[in-house]
């Protein structure tokens, strides 16, 4: 079943991206310069259109949505198509956020190791142990340590030291 | 002939120690997500600074080689490609994973990475002249052509979702016009402080292909797949190697791709991957199998990959020019070791030339045994509990991104457009166009606009651009591809209508008897 | 207040002898040094060459790391460097005049001036010079300016990219000498050295360090200093040929602090610096790599920079008619 809500969002950023992309070309004074992506978001107008068009056409019928191949399983879960676990990925986007912004403050490996740890913790659906979360502690601990010694040590490449290590 | 003489030479204990060192080691720093071929050689070159010259060439040619072959292993296996390079090598090769024929699919890397290798050191033995001469004729309108034939693939790549693929890639087009332009001086887009080095390559590669599948690893965290153990199997390597001895035309036209597009400076060698799977489809007798997990969809790429870096050598060596990012690299750690590019080089600096080019056949052959020595512990990659994998790949792709420039920037840009395409693969559009658009977008443009700039001096734009044997010829290329294209679409949509057909029939037969 | 004077006093001193105990121990990490290009190009290996004796004891004892951060024509590295950089002695970068001088005058939003920074000493000169293909019809300057005069707009010149040094030498030239040239950006200066010797463009400005090394596929016309230079000596000067083309696009490439350092910190840097640059094994390894030098002190720089500034204000407003 086509989900119209959503069909809906993305004809409205297919058109709205070339329209921002026009106005923002606007200040720009060498007519030259604008002359590519002019005609770039013009193209992408006209296939938003057409993307609209199919859309309404076929928006009476039942149509699948195709999913696009680099996400394809080839092979079906067990027990079946599962919802969409919208806390479990609210909570890594979090998580993935907060580590890339502090990254320059906190360190390379110090943040790094806290994020490893963290999202080991928060994204295990099993419940947390003591037991457990100390093995993951030791888990990000390696993993940190073996990154550590290629990078910083073999190769001597330069990271974002900030605070700690 | 000479190169004869020192072919022996290069097999000296130390020499051969390197070979081996740089194969390895270029094969795990490729197979790193976010860690592209150049970084690893530009992170080696201070290395050779102590050592002979020849000595810091073998170390440097064998980890280039290296890399672009190791960048397979994350390809296949977690679907996140290493290198622009290895983006095709995903669509086939993790579906051949996924199904449990991840070794198979990684023998068949190596195996074609070697060959098309060899096959671009051959040309650079054989070919130098004629190719170096070729190289030259190459200016900004011959570009320009090869850079469209380049977006002619990307309509190609998206078959069933044409429309959005294209738009897709015009926003890749789009993208790379932000920062500063070359040939005008002028800012395009620069809304943040961030953009005005443009979107650099690898961070983008980065955030489109990784975040979205990091994203999938997580909302499929503590779910099994049916086939669940992934085991090491036998007998898999004497398939692989039937494989390619039954699919001839994949490897050949892949390496002739290859080889032609990594000689041509600026063409941008990283698209030869893409380039070479759209042919290889287009040229299949199944392509409808392209996608699934076939195995000519992984020779076809791999062996146009690495039959890139032989010919990358050639414009570097005969006249001081790289003909890939890489090839820069090298031309400033040659140049520090006080080896000028040109004829010189090979009658002062024989011994090193020769030895260095002899190295590089070698090393086609290191890096083919011991990539299939490290496939045999695949099937390790893949039992992985994905909660880890989240975290691990996290923390290379943020390192990955930020290494390429020492930049901070790179990585939120990097985080911001992985987050776009996340949600936009939910819809599906695929990264694939985007990054090809990325990498095409400056091609096409810069150099129409320098054409611009001479065609006016001369006699108009028209007869700058569409006349000369080399514009020709790319030209017809282009006509060709987009041809192709359309008339496998059609194909398509008739096999399509007719087993729409077949199959109401069927229904409508079992209805009656019912 | 009296009674704690003196002992605030007493402190003062102290702290002062302190910091001054603590500048001796500078530097004591390494160094890091910005560049604001690519690895592998003229600037990069350039500056690993003249600091690799930089751990030896006679110069800083440390090593100094350098850290790429290239995009838009070094302006991204030097924005990072104006705004970002400590100031605390331990963060360097390399310059590159014109270069920079032009674009912080060119696009109003950098957030650097040349007063933005602290100049500490140059190790290198790299004059442009006129080259075309060896199979050109010009074979000397005036065939080239002859030909320009009767056909205005028609001889294509490029140059390694916009409001560089060999962009600043075309201007130059076509200002002395009456004519009228199209100038192409190129992506860089092996690129645009490609053109020339593809015969895609009639002529080009490119740096002396590149066009002696291609010198077989190339003819240099002219070089645009004050005088000849050793390494091509029968290549004339565009003066000597009647041309008033100085030596304001010569690409100096040098060293500089963030503005706000420490004065004794910029001393110590410019007295090691200067040693390292006049080092015997290091002026080898230059010649060896075809890298011309040319060595000035912090003053010299300083006045260097201004001169350029000067020159450049003039010229750029030549391109905005």
């Amino acid at each position: 079943m086509i989900n119209a809500r959503k069909r809906l969002l993305e004809t409205t950023v297919m058109f709205a991206i070339p329209v921002v992309a026009l106005w923002m070309l606007d200040d720009i004074s060498v007519d030259d310069a604008k002359f590519f992506p002019k005609y770039i978001c013009y193209g992408m107008l006209i296939l938003a259109s057409i993307n609209a068009l199919q859309l309404w056409l076929y928006l009476n019928r039942i149509r699948p949505i195709s999913w696009p191949t680099f996400l394809r399983w080839s092979l079906p879960f067990k027990g079946g198509p599962v919802p969409f676990p919208v806390r479990r990925v609210g909570m890594a986007l979090g998580l993935m956020t907060v580590y890339v912004f502090a990254m320059e403050t906190v360190g390379f490996y110090l943040s790094g190791f806290l994020f490893f740890l963290l999202s080991l913790l928060v994204l295990d659906p099993a419940k947390p142990t003591p037991a457990g979360a100390g093995r993951k502690a030791v888990n990000a601990l390696i993993f940190m340590a073996v990154v550590y010694v290629l990078f910083s040590v073999m190769l001597g490449v330069v990271i974002p030291s900030g605070i700690a290590l | 002939m000479d190169f004869i003489t020192y072919f022996f030479a290069c097999f000296t204990p130390l020499k051969i120690a390197l070979m081996i060192g740089g194969a390895v080691g270029g094969i795990l720093l490729g197979a790193a997500p976010g860690l592209s071929p150049t970084m690893a050689v530009a992170l080696l070159v201070p290395f050779t600074f102590h050592m002979d010259p020849a000595e810091g060439l073998i170390l440097l040619g064998a980890v280039y080689t290296a890399a672009v072959a190791g960048g397979s292993i994350t390809a296949i296996l977690i679907n996140i490609p290493g290198a622009p390079a290895n983006i095709a090598t995903m669509f086939d090769g993790h579906p051949m994973a996924r199904k449990g024929k991840a070794e198979k699919a990684l023998y068949l890397s190596f195996l074609s990475s070697g060959v098309g290798g060899l096959f671009g050191v051959a040309v650079l033995i054989l070919f130098t002249p004629p190719i170096a001469r070729m190289a030259m004729e190459f200016g900004p309108a011959e570009l320009f052509w090869l850079a469209i034939f380049g977006v002619t693939v990307i309509a190609g790549l998206s078959s069933g979702t044409v429309v959005k693929g294209l738009y897709a890639g015009s926003f890749g087009l789009l993208l790379s016009c932000i920062g500063e332009n070359p040939v005008y001086g002028v800012e395009r887009f620069v809304f943040s402080d961030m953009l005005t080095g443009g979107i650099s390559i690898i961070p983008a590669l980065i955030g489109l292909f990784a975040i979205p599948q990091i994203f999938t690893l997580v909302e499929t965290i503590g779910q099994a797949l049916e086939k669940q153990s992934f085991k090491a199997q036998k007998g898999v390597l004497r398939e692989a190697l039937g494989e390619i001895i039954r699919h001839p035309r994949q490897w050949i036209m892949g390496s002739v791709v290859g080889s032609f597009i990594g000689a041509i400076p600026g063409a941008g060698g990283q698209v030869a991957g893409l380039i070479a799977y759209d042919q290889s489809k287009k040229m299949s007798r199944t392509p409808e199998l392209y996608g699934t997990g076939t195995p000519e969809g992984v020779i076809s790429v791999e062996s146009s990959n690495n039959a890139t870096v032989g010919p990358a050598l050639i414009p570097l060596l005969t006249m001081g020019i790289p003909g890939s990012p890489t090839a820069a690299v090298l031309l400033g750690g040659l140049l520090i070791h006080g080896l000028f590019p040109g004829p010189e080089l090979f009658t002062k600096h024989a011994d090193v030339a020769y030895t260095f080019i002899a190295s590089m056949v070698v090393a086609q052959f290191a890096m083919a045994i011991f990539g299939i020595m490290i496939s045999r512990y695949s099937h390790i990659v893949m039992n992985i509990p994905n909660i880890f994998m989240v975290a691990a790949v996290t923390i290379l792709c943020v390192y990955g991104s930020y290494s390429v420039q020492n930049s901070m920037d790179d990585v939120i840009i990097m985080f911001c457009l992985g987050l776009c395409m996340y949600l936009s693969s939910r819809n599906s559009f695929s990264p694939a166009p985007v990054v090809l658009g990325l990498i095409l977008g400056p091609l096409a443009e810069d150099n129409f606009s320098r054409g611009k700039i001479i065609a006016q001096t001369g006699d108009g734009l028209a007869s700058y651009f569409l006349t000369g044997g080399v514009n020709m010829v790319v030209i017809a290329l282009c006509a060709i591809s987009i041809g192709w294209s359309i008339y496998s679409e059609w194909k398509m949509s008739r096999n399509n209508e007719a087993r729409r057909a077949q199959a109401t029939a069927a229904t409508a037969a079992s209805l009656s008897e019912a | 207040m009296k009674k704690l004077l003196i002992p605030f006093c007493l402190l003062a001193l102290l702290l002062c002898g302190m910091s001054g105990a603590a500048m001796a121990a500078y530097p004591d990490k390494p160094l890091s040094m910005v560049v604001t290009y690519p690895p592998g190009g003229a600037t990069d290996f350039q500056a690993r060459i003249v600091t690799t004796m930089s751990s030896d004891e006679k110069f800083f004892g440390q090593p100094i790391v350098v850290i790429n951060k290239p995009g838009a024509g070094g302006r991204v590295g030097w924005n990072w460097f104006a705004e970002k950089a400590a100031n605390d002695g331990y963060w360097l970068s390399t310059y590159n005049a014109p270069h920079f001088i032009a674009q912080s005058l060119v696009f109003k939003d950098s957030k650097f001036t040349v007063d933005s920074f602290e100049p500490i000493a140059t190790w290198g000169a790299d004059p442009a010079v006129l080259i075309v293909p060896k199979d050109s019809p010009f074979k000397t300057l005036k065939d080239l300016i002859d030909f320009a005069k009767a056909n205005p707009g028609k001889v294509t010149v490029n140059g390694a990219g916009l409001y560089v040094g060999h962009h600043i030498a075309m201007l130059q030239l076509a200002k002395a000498a009456g004519i009228k040239l199209t100038y192409v950006p190129e992506q860089g200066g092996t690129p645009a050295m490609q053109s020339v010797m593809g015969g895609k463009v009639m002529a080009g400005f490119n740096n002396l360090a590149d066009a002696y090394r291609n010198r077989e596929t190339v003819n240099i016309l002219a070089i645009a200093d004050l005088q000849r230079h050793p390494f091509i000596e029968d290549v004339p000067t565009f003066m000597e040929q009647g041309v008033e083309v100085d030596n304001s696009s010569v690409n100096y490439r040098g060293i500089f602090l963030p503005k706000g350092t420490d004065a004794a910190v910029i001393a110590k840097c410019e007295k090691a610096f200067l040693d390292m640059f006049n080092d015997k094994k290091v002026k080898e390894l230059m010649v060896q790599s075809g890298s011309p030098m040319h060595v000035l002190d912090r003053k010299q720089t300083a006045e260097l920079f201004t001169k350029v500034k000067k020159n450049l204000e003039e010229l750029l407003k030549d391109i905005k008619e």
